[in-house]
């Protein structure tokens, strides 16, 4: 018997009524947090979740479980600072093991500009309640066991920043824990049911159409990852995202012995060994948009490449599997929540490479918004307002590739 | 020859595999569990020489030199000083690839080849695992001494179909058989000893057949009796082997891999999966050691899909890829009440490779080096990667190289620059519309310093303007925008139809900058020609080279900027060296260089700027015309300027201190912005910096509080505002 | 191997570059509709195009291989399929480079930047 099964959640399926308080689109992290949140939280307990596949399986459980909070702007700093203490007490909030494990990331400079970056970034972060601190190449030595500072000659490392709150966690397990609390509290959560259009009162969105029937709602949320521009669209709303693929693999599982999480921005990959021992690694996203999941070649091949010269003893590792997700992108790399021009009708979308590490907090401040009808402070610099109000937050050093 | 295992030297012959020779030597490398000597299963697993979940069945014994057991449990890391093996790749082009070389697989080869296509076919038994299907089609394949690619219009998947495994309870004891594994055993001369058969086996073995079906393996370590049920209850058989037919599953996980492309399924592997019988009990993964009463608990709780299923109990995630617990998932759900669920998802790799295998036939990003980068290392410089190029960070001494441009004559290589020719009727037009500028009013001779806007009226790039005659321009932009620019002229002009001509230069031309108060005694010594004047230009013949000159500043000394054949930039760089010994002028690299811009308040585009810089946040409004045409990013101007400033970029002043770049600023306990650039300026004798400013309480602060130091929020024109010594 | 060329760099539209007065025995690289790399001195070229771009380039660096030398190079740098008919113009990625082959019955040109002419000189093996 292998000791990472899931051994305790118990998910509890309805049937998918005609009528709801709140019926959010999309069983993904997002969309299972913000209903967990409201039965949880706010006591609206009258809510939908419509997932057309299964839940958690879109980017919820495909992403490569990175948990950080070093961005370059305040605002990003303090949401993804709270849901990374959201993470901390998550498991004795749920009483599920979601496998967190809080071990520093270690970012790379291969550059003078670089090192300035990361310099950056460490001001900027103790500034606002994420701790990063800059390191030199010696200490990096010590952080990331087998590395390679020379890195061939071609990409030395110059310096780095350690994100000390930098964690990992189990993604299905994330999902499972919020879908199981949400759906205790009263939630209905279904599967297999897609979503095909939105019933219109006017502007006002007032419910959804699926391929089951016509369900009515006081509020529809979009928490769709991958289509979000396909459902916005349905309510009239245009957002400003492309869809472009993320690639990753993982090898087969090992020794767990190598604690660091280490990401390069400049060589374009990430990696860690998780909790079951496996080497995870990523990319940045594919450059063309697309909607497409198919793995291919191209990816593998160079940062295996990039791996391989940053750790050589990687190169002995096996790989097992490569996948691909779907990223929306929104213009400045960060994401768009809140309310939009069609009543009724909210969105939380724009995440990017960066979804899974905002799971908690964007469920919080998600529910936070429906339950009170006013946008926590915490997500109103993310409204899609700031892109007409000349207020976006260029922040595509930080965006990284997780 | 001979391969070592636990301190035991194994002998081995030419064609067989590290199991077979092992087997040969009474070992079964694995933890038990039934053998298919087809890959299909991870009961053989080994690490060999350095690399752990290596299929014993599949690698000759010829290439293995270590061999040492798997075991269930996961195996250490290799050691962390190992090294990386270099891999070669073999590129191939191909009409047709048919992975498998079964008599399906033949079949298809001789079809195709009958039809004049050009065929490579690929059998795992001679070698070649083929381990994915990628877009292309591409076929990625797996041989003892390197990867091969294939490039190919249609894949023909003949892989046959693999031996569905027993998983009931025993069944990770020793002495357990496929009926192909057995045969092949039994030809290789393996004693079996007393063989028992159970289920669906060739009678050619002559095993002894059990009754009925297949209940459970007993027996410590090793088996010695199988267990089945009869219509008279339970059986037990003694025996020394069992050779085991539970029927076959096609393998698929290529042909689904290709699903989408031109990818065709032959012979064995279009069967009907048979559906085996689910045991109450047993490991239903060997991979991830996932029993059936893991799966009914979660079945129980409400892990009723399959993905939900798989990723519950990590049931078919490990090596085999589900190829052993795939069959007995779906007769699971099938026997709770659910529908037939097809097979997961296939992904690559269908077979384990290293990360060096998945390495060949790539490199690392190279960048660019320039036609001086010897130069620059034989005069001891440490080299830095921007924009794409290597470039001299320092040359060790970046407070001489500093007082060289402030005080005397200095020479950069800014052969980076994106360089570009725009010519055509249209070219005025063009260059118009792209640039917030009125390019008409630039005469032949003379040039400008302009911003590049993207349609949100936000800072692309910047560069200087040069018109060469009526119709035709000569461009710069920075070291790494100069891709993008190219392409945004390219796409800008075709989608209005103008009529011009692009030819980008960048690597074409090297470009010396020679700069301070003796570039022009240096440079006039070079020449018989007339040198520029301050933002003129032309084309001169200096120290024999052929060079268009540009007389321009970017460090605040007086400059010039010499363009000139890329194969000349040594003679050129050595000729102005040597004439200017006795200015004692040097070289100066990017870090002096970004002090002395600091100190004139020149902008880096990337180091200074994000995607929201527009020219009212740089206070760059100077150089946005918005009395001409139209031009890209106007109509997001004129709106964005109606919005009030929310933040810009000024100068700070400190009096003793440095700041650091990156810094947080304060107003009281407000955030107030970051430092972007800063440096201790020696000429003023003290702390200059730019900074982006945010407005607080709805004004922007007159001073700022930084790592406890106050700061003066000042104009960003520190040395020489009013310019006089780069126009002297 | 990799040496520096001298050659002409040409912008023009489309259909003077077809009809280029170019010496019959010269290299012509055709790189893009409007673009072409000649091996030969510019005032050897007239293009009937007033406002074609015709400028001497040394911005690129070359190698002839033989056959014997090219095949095994291009196994083991080129991943995509060059054309069957000689002589003909190719141009992609070679050892990761972007480069322009020109084939002939019995040797290869390969020309590429000089920016990264070392790095490819490094991996042709010379």
């Amino acid at each position: 018997m292998n000791e990472f099964w899931e051994a305790k959640v118990t998910l509890q399926w309805a049937e998918l009524g005609s009528s709801y308080d709140v019926v959010i689109i999309g069983g993904g992290g997002h969309g299972l947090a913000t209903a967990y949140n409201l039965a949880v939280k706010h006591g609206i307990t009258n809510v939908a979740v419509i997932e057309k596949d299964y839940i958690g399986g879109g980017n919820s459980g495909r992403n490569t479980t990175v948990i950080r909070s070093n961005y370059g702007k305040p605002e990003p700093v303090r949401f993804y600072q709270r849901s990374l203490d959201l993470y901390r007490q998550l498991e004795d909030e749920t009483d599920r093991w979601i496998m967190h494990d809080e071990r520093g990331l270690l970012w790379l400079a291969h550059t003078e500009a670089g090192r300035r970056q990361e310099r950056s970034r460490s001001s900027m972060n103790l500034a606002f309640g994420a701790e990063t601190h800059f390191v030199e190449p010696e200490e990096i030595a010590k952080l990331a066991p087998g590395i390679n500072l020379d890195a061939g000659g071609e990409f030395p490392i110059t310096g780095g920043s350690l994100h000390v709150g930098g964690a990992t966690a189990r993604h299905d397990r994330v999902n499972w824990a919020f879908a199981e609390g949400a759906m205790r509290a009263g939630v209905t959560i279904v599967q297999g049911v897609k979503v095909e259009g939105l019933i219109l009162d006017g502007d006002r969105v007032v419910g959804v159409k699926t391929n089951t029937g016509d369900v009515a709602a006081g509020t529809v949320v979009s928490a769709v990852g991958g289509h979000a521009t396909t459902i916005a669209t349905m309510a009239n709303v245009r957002l400003p995202i492309r869809t472009h693929p993320l690639q990753a693999f993982v090898t087969n599982h090992y020794e767990q012995t190598w604690d660091a999480i280490v990401a390069s921005n400049d060589l374009g990959f990430y990696i860690s060994q998780t909790a079951r021992g496996e080497m995870l690694g990523g990319s940045h996203i594919d450059p063309q948009p697309s909607y497409s999941r198919r793995s291919d070649h191209h990816f593998i091949n160079e940062i295996s490449r990039r791996i391989v010269a940053l750790f050589p003893f990687m190169g002995n590792l096996r790989v097992l599997r490569q996948w691909t997700g779907i990223c929306d992108m929104s213009p400045d790399y960060t994401p768009i929540m809140g309310f939009t021009s069609a009543p009724g009708f909210l969105i939380t979308t724009g995440w990017g490479t960066w979804g899974f590490k905002a799971i908690p907090a964007g469920g919080e401040a998600m529910a936070q918004l429906i339950a009170s009808g006013e946008t926590p402070e915490l997500i109103a610099p993310f409204s899609i307002d700031r892109f007409a109000n000349d207020r976006t937050l260029a922040d595509r050093g930080s965006s990284g590739t997780h | 020859m001979s391969f070592e295992y636990e301190g035991q030297t194994i002998p081995t012959s030419a064609d067989e595999s590290v199991l077979l020779s092992l087997l040969r030597a009474g070992i079964h490398p694995g933890s038990g569990g039934p053998l298919c000597f087809e890959g299909d299963c991870p009961n053989c697993l080994c690490t060999i020489d350095d690399v752990s979940y290596v299929r014993s069945c599949q690698t000759p014994a010829e290439v293995a030199v270590e061999v040492s057991p798997h075991g269930r449990d996961a195996p250490p890391l290799p050691p962390l000083d190992a090294g990386a093996p270099a891999i070669a790749v073999d590129y191939r082009v191909a009409d047709v690839v048919v992975i498998g070389g079964g008599e399906s697989g033949l079949q298809a080869c001789a079809a195709a080849e009958a039809n004049g296509r050009s065929v490579e076919c690929f059998d795992a038994s001679t070698g070649h695992d083929v381990v994915a299907i990628y877009p292309g089609p591409l076929v990625l394949v797996r041989t003892h001494g390197g990867m091969i690619e294939v490039e190919c219009d249609e894949i023909v998947v003949a892989t046959g179909a693999a031996e569905i495994h027993p998983v009931v309870p025993g069944s990770d004891l020793e002495g357990l058989w496929m009926p192909r594994a057995a045969r092949k055993a039994v030809d290789a001369g393996l004693d079996l000893g007393q063989l028992v058969s159970v289920g669906n086996v060739p009678d050619a073995l002559g095993a002894t057949a059990a009754p009925g079906e297949l209940v459970r393996f007993v027996g410590d370590h090793t088996v010695s009796a199988v267990i089945t049920a009869t219509a008279d209850g339970e059986v037990e058989t003694p025996c020394d082997n069992v050779v085991v037919g539970l029927g076959l599953h096609p393998r698929t996980g290529l042909a689904r891999m290709g699903n989408g492309m031109n990818v065709r399924v032959v012979g064995d592997a279009l069967l009907d999966a048979d559906i085996p019988t689910c045991p109450p009990e047993g490991i239903a993964c060997p991979c991830s050691n996932v029993t059936f009463e893991q799966l009914d608990n979660l079945h129980d709780r409400g892990f009723t899909h399959m993905e939900l299923l798989k990723r519950g109990s990590l049931a078919g995630t490990g090596t085999c890829q589900g190829s052993v617990c795939t069959p007995y998932l779906r007769s699971f759900l099938q026997d709770r009440g659910q529908a037939l669920q097809a097979p997961f998802t296939a992904r690559p790799v269908a077979r384990q490779l290293t990360l060096s295998e998945m390495a060949a036939g790539s490199h690392l990003p190279k960048l660019a080096r320039t036609a001086l980068d010897d130069v620059h290392r034989s005069l001891g410089a440490r080299m830095d990667r921007m924009g794409g190029w290597w470039r001299p960070w320092t040359y060790g001494d970046t407070e001489a190289e500093y007082t060289a441009v402030r005080e005397r004559v200095s020479l950069g290589d800014v052969s980076t620059l994106g360089k570009m020719i725009v010519t055509g009727p249209d070219a005025e037009a063009t260059l118009q519309r792209i640039f917030p500028t009125n390019v008409s009013t630039i005469k032949p001779g003379r040039s400008r310093y302009v911003l590049m806007l993207d349609e949100r009226g936000y800072v692309l790039d910047d560069g200087m303007i040069a018109r060469e005659h009526d119709d035709t321009f000569f461009l710069t932009f920075t070291s790494g925008g100069a891709s993008m620019s190219e392409m945004w002229i390219r796409d800008w002009s075709a989608s209005w139809g103008h009529d011009i001509r692009i030819l980008n230069q960048t690597l074409s031309l090297g470009a010396i900058n020679i700069t301070g108060p003796k570039a022009a005694e240096v440079l006039a010594r070079a020449t018989d020609d007339e040198l520029p004047p301050f933002l003129g230009h032309s084309t001169l013949t200096i120290a024999g080279v052929e060079c268009k000159v540009f007389r321009l500043s970017f460090t605040g000394e007086l400059s010039f900027e010499l363009h000139h054949p890329a194969a000349d930039s040594v003679k050129l760089w050595t000729a102005l060296m040597e004439l200017g010994a006795d200015h004692d002028i040097r070289p100066h690299g990017i870090e002096a260089l970004f002090r002395l811009r600091l100190e004139k308040g020149h902008i880096i585009i990337g180091q200074d700027t994000d995607y929201d810089a527009s020219p009212r946040r740089l206070q760059h409004e100077w150089a946005v015309n918005m009395n001409t045409g139209d031009f890209i990013g106007r109509t997001a101007t004129e709106r964005t300027n109606r919005i009030p400033l929310d933040k810009k970029l000024v100068g700070i002043e400190t009096d003793g201190d440095t700041l650091v770049d990156g810094a947080v600023m304060w107003s009281g306990t407000e955030f107030a912005g970051t430092v972007s650039s800063s440096m201790w300026s020696p000429t003023l004798g003290k702390g200059v910096a730019l900074a982006w400013l945010e407005t607080v309480t709805g004004a922007f602060p007159e001073t700022v509080r930084i790592d406890g130091v106050e700061a003066r929020v000042v104009p960003p024109h520190f040395y020489d505002p009013e310019g006089s010594r780069a126009r002297a | 191997m990799l040496e520096p060329l001298l050659l002409t760099r040409i912008v023009s539209t489309p259909a003077a570059l077809d009809t280029a007065d170019i010496p019959a025995e010269v290299i012509v690289l055709r790189t893009a509709p409007d673009e072409a790399l000649v091996l030969a001195d510019s005032s050897t070229i007239s293009v009937d195009d007033p406002h074609a771009i015709i400028v001497d380039d040394t911005g690129w660096h070359g190698a002839w291989m033989s056959w014997d030398q090219a095949i095994p190079f291009l196994q083991a740098n080129c991943a995509w399929e060059l054309p069957a008919e000689r002589p003909s113009m190719a141009q992609g990625r070679v050892a990761d480079a972007p480069a322009k082959l020109w084939l002939e019955d019995d040797r290869m040109l390969i020309v590429v930047p000089h920016v990264m002419a070392r790095d490819v000189a490094d991996r042709m093996g010379s």
